[in-house]
């Protein structure tokens, strides 16, 4: 397979402190992948040495094939954490720029600046000055200024934070279509439904190492589904028609539900003989489905056994 | 990395100069001298002195008045020769002023340019009428509001100054009352043909310069002044144009832009864009500056005698270019300090305290200079000229006065590889500045000798 980015054994100490103390990373051309951490847990610093902004103390990293990502920074678009631009410059200028530090003529930057803002709806306001804008307007001028260059890579992190839905979906499609075009995208984000949507993949990083690196499926197979069960009448008898060891959680009742609620894991058989048993037993069925776990589950769990001491997770 | 580095100067640049600030930025200098004008306009009632530069002469037997005019007349030629003599170098001008006669004396004073120099703020003697009681009459006309500073009461065998507050050197009016006294005297005996005749029959002393550059510099006419005045111009406009520079750095950090442009080229693009944008605005502010102090300067000198101004030895068109030269030099040395310290700032607070240190370096190092200047030759000259961060002030002070020019070469030479030294040291701190990544580098990790992390 052929990747965008490799990365191994990445670390990064400031001080005392060990930022990153061994990231891997490998993200397919082509693909979306998601970058998910807690606050603190290394994701920007790994970004910031993946793009050549920090040197790493130890650890490889190649980007677009070179081990040195200045060198294809003209292949590259780049959206910090931190969004800033110059007050004083317009929207096509502003865009303009950063296209000629990716090394666009300055001509071509400034038409393919024109193209980007009418493409997005921001037509009217390319001779517009940044201070003029409202923070939304501002920050979907630095995401154009990002895709100016056409990159092969594009390097987002939390592109998200700060938008309001209406503009995250448009940031969403934008992702979308660059990915269409051929780029391969990484991103950074807290929020999950973001990444369960969109990425073919997700590295997941705690206290400076990763934690899990595969598909959105895969990760969700952290943890197993469930079932939940509403029965008219109380069941006694569910513990003997699991498997030995399963857990049976009772759910509360609301005001309005009269029936009995139990979630417990989908046996192994799958649900089929769970359900024959229970229709013969004459149950009372009133609601019975699977409930598949979340990525926000699978990410609380995995950020949650990096999390614990090293006994506890052996003993686990 | 060219590419990227004249990418960012450019926008620097443009930003910079449509900004309303540069106005300002530009104007700061005119305005300033518009203060001095008006502050003197201002003060101008208490600074007119030339009705105290006239003496009353109270000559009761009215036959020394003459002779003391005379005297002064040819003190006032005798001055007038000596300012012009500094700029001039024919044949007329050899002699120092003290070794001419009253016949050379009076030839010159039929000069142009030393008759107009002469009558500049120089004392002059009034034959005032006597009355009955003479030191009585001096004393009314110093206490009542006449134009004269002081009187001169000659009565036989005595000569009696009075003065007031307006009162002129009294010592150099004595000075020239007595010679005069002296000359009226030879002239009576019959002797003022004979000492004038001994006078001219003087031999003139040859002088032979064995070793022109071996002269230290400041020791020719008019040197120190351009000297002085030219390291102090160039101070006057690195300390300008190095706050300029630092708060194009805090707004740069401010606006959050910098990852960015970090992410695209190498810092020292970013570094060297930045440095080569405030250089250009800066010649822009002193090309303006130039056209306006220089035009002014030169309308001004248009308007006095040929040499009373101080010319440089090798004229003014290589001193604007050794001017050129250490200004570069001395903005790439001082501005790469300043850009470096000005990254590690988020604040116009935090530059002021961090750039404290620098602008007290920068008055001990003119200082040094100033002295070393007024002192030339030596192992403090030496040193002042060629330590780096004093050498573009001194260098230039010396070429105010010197006359060597490979000496220049070198030094400039010198200075461009201290700056380019300076400028990868102070990348190094840009960069851990701007990022805010980490502990601040050690001297050994910004020299490059140490790995910033253990």
């Amino acid at each position: 397979m052929d990747y965008a980015i490799e990365a191994e054994a990445l670390s990064k100490r400031f001080g005392d402190k060990q930022a990153v103390a061994g990231v891997d990373l490998r993200v397919p051309t082509g693909a979306i992948y998601g970058f998910l951490g807690q606050n603190g847990a290394g994701k920007t610093t790994t970004l910031r040495m993946l793009l050549g902004i920090l040197e790493p103390d130890g650890g490889t990293r190649r980007l677009l094939g070179s081990e040195r990502p200045l060198s294809v920074a003209a292949r590259v678009g780049y959206l910090p954490e931190e969004r800033g631009l110059y007050p004083a410059m317009t929207a096509r200028e502003a865009i303009a720029y950063v296209g000629a530090l990716r090394g666009l003529k300055l001509g071509e930057a400034r038409l393919r600046a024109d193209e980007l803002l009418a493409a997005h709806g921001l037509g009217d306001e390319a001779n517009a000055r940044i201070r003029t804008f409202s923070k939304g307007m501002a920050q979907k001028v630095q995401l154009l200024a990002t895709f100016v260059n056409r990159p092969d890579l594009i390097v987002l992190d939390e592109p998200f934070s700060g938008l309001d839905p209406v503009n995250q979906q448009d940031l969403e499609n934008m992702i979308r279509a660059e990915r269409a075009r051929g780029a391969t995208i990484l991103f950074s984000t807290h929020v999950m439904a973001h990444a369960e949507r969109m990425c073919d993949g997700l590295v997941i990083i705690a206290h400076g190492r990763t934690r899990f690196s595969g598909s959105v499926d895969a990760a969700r197979a952290h943890l197993p589904s469930r079932v939940v069960l509403v029965t008219e009448r109380p069941l006694a008898e569910l513990h003997a028609l699991l498997p030995p060891g399963s857990t049976v959680d009772i759910l509360p009742r609301s005001a309005t539900d009269t029936g009995n609620a139990y979630r417990f894991p989908l046996p192994p058989g799958g649900i089929e003989p769970l359900l024959a048993r229970l229709l013969e037993t004459g149950s009372g069925i009133r609601d019975m489905h699977i409930e598949r776990p979340t990525l926000h589950d699978a990410f609380v769990t995995i950020v949650g056994e990096a999390d614990a001491p090293a006994e506890t997770r052996e003993a686990a | 990395m060219i590419r990227a580095t004249f990418t960012i100067a450019r926008r620097d640049i443009m930003a910079t100069i449509l900004s309303r600030g540069f106005l300002i930025w530009l104007a700061m200098p005119v305005i300033g001298l518009a203060f001095a004008v008006f502050a003197s306009i201002v003060g101008g009632p208490r600074a007119t002195a030339t009705a105290s530069q006239a003496v009353a002469v109270i000559d009761p037997a009215g036959d020394f008045t003459p002779w003391m005019q005379a005297v002064a007349a040819r003190e006032r030629t005798r001055t007038a020769y000596e300012r012009l003599r500094a700029g001039h170098k024919d044949a007329a001008f050899a002699r120092p002023a003290a070794l001419l006669t009253d016949a050379e004396l009076d030839a010159l004073a039929k000069r142009e340019d030393i008759g107009a120099i002469a009558a500049l703020g120089a004392l002059s003697f009034a034959a005032v009428s006597a009355e009955a009681d003479p030191k009585a009459q001096a004393h009314r006309l110093l206490s009542e509001n006449t134009r004269f500073g002081a009187a001169l009461v000659v009565t036989p065998g005595t000569l009696a100054l009075f003065t007031g507050d307006k009162a002129p050197a009294a010592d150099r009016i004595r000075t020239l009352a007595g010679l005069a006294w002296t000359k009226r005297a030879l002239a009576q005996d019959g002797l003022a043909a004979r000492v004038e005749a001994v006078r001219a029959a003087q031999p003139d002393v040859s002088v032979t310069v064995l070793d022109e550059g071996a002269q230290p510099a400041g020791r020719k006419g008019g040197a120190p002044v351009l000297a002085t005045g030219a390291a102090t111009v160039l101070f006057a406009l690195i300390s300008l144009l190095a706050g300029a520079l630092l708060s194009n750095m805090v707004e740069e950090k401010s606006n959050k832009i910098i990852e960015v442009l970090v992410a695209a080229v190498p810092v020292p693009a970013i570094y060297a864009g930045k440095l080569i944008a405030m250089l250009a605005v800066s010649l822009i502010g002193v090309t303006v500056w130039g056209l306006l102090f220089g035009g002014g300067f030169m309308l001004a000198a248009a308007q006095l005698p040929a040499g009373l101004l101080p010319t440089p030895p090798r004229g003014w068109p290589e001193l604007l270019a050794l001017g050129i030269a250490y200004f570069t030099c001395a903005y790439l040395i001082y501005g790469a300090i300043y850009l470096g310290v000005g990254s590690l700032c988020s604040t116009i607070r935090e530059v002021q305290t961090l750039s404290m240190p620098v602008t007290i370096l920068q008055m001990v190092i003119l200082i040094s200079t100033l002295g070393a200047l007024a002192n030339p030759g030596g192992l403090w000259y030496q040193i002042v000229s060629w330590f780096p961060l004093s050498a573009p002030y001194m260098m230039l002070g010396r070429g105010a006065a010197d006359t060597g020019l490979g000496i220049h070469l070198a030094s400039i030479a010198w200075q461009l590889a201290f700056a380019a030294l300076v400028i990868a040291l102070a990348a190094r701190l840009f960069r851990y500045g701007v990022l805010r990544s980490g502990p601040p580098p050690t001297l050994r990790q910004l020299a490059g000798l140490k790995p910033r992390v253990a």
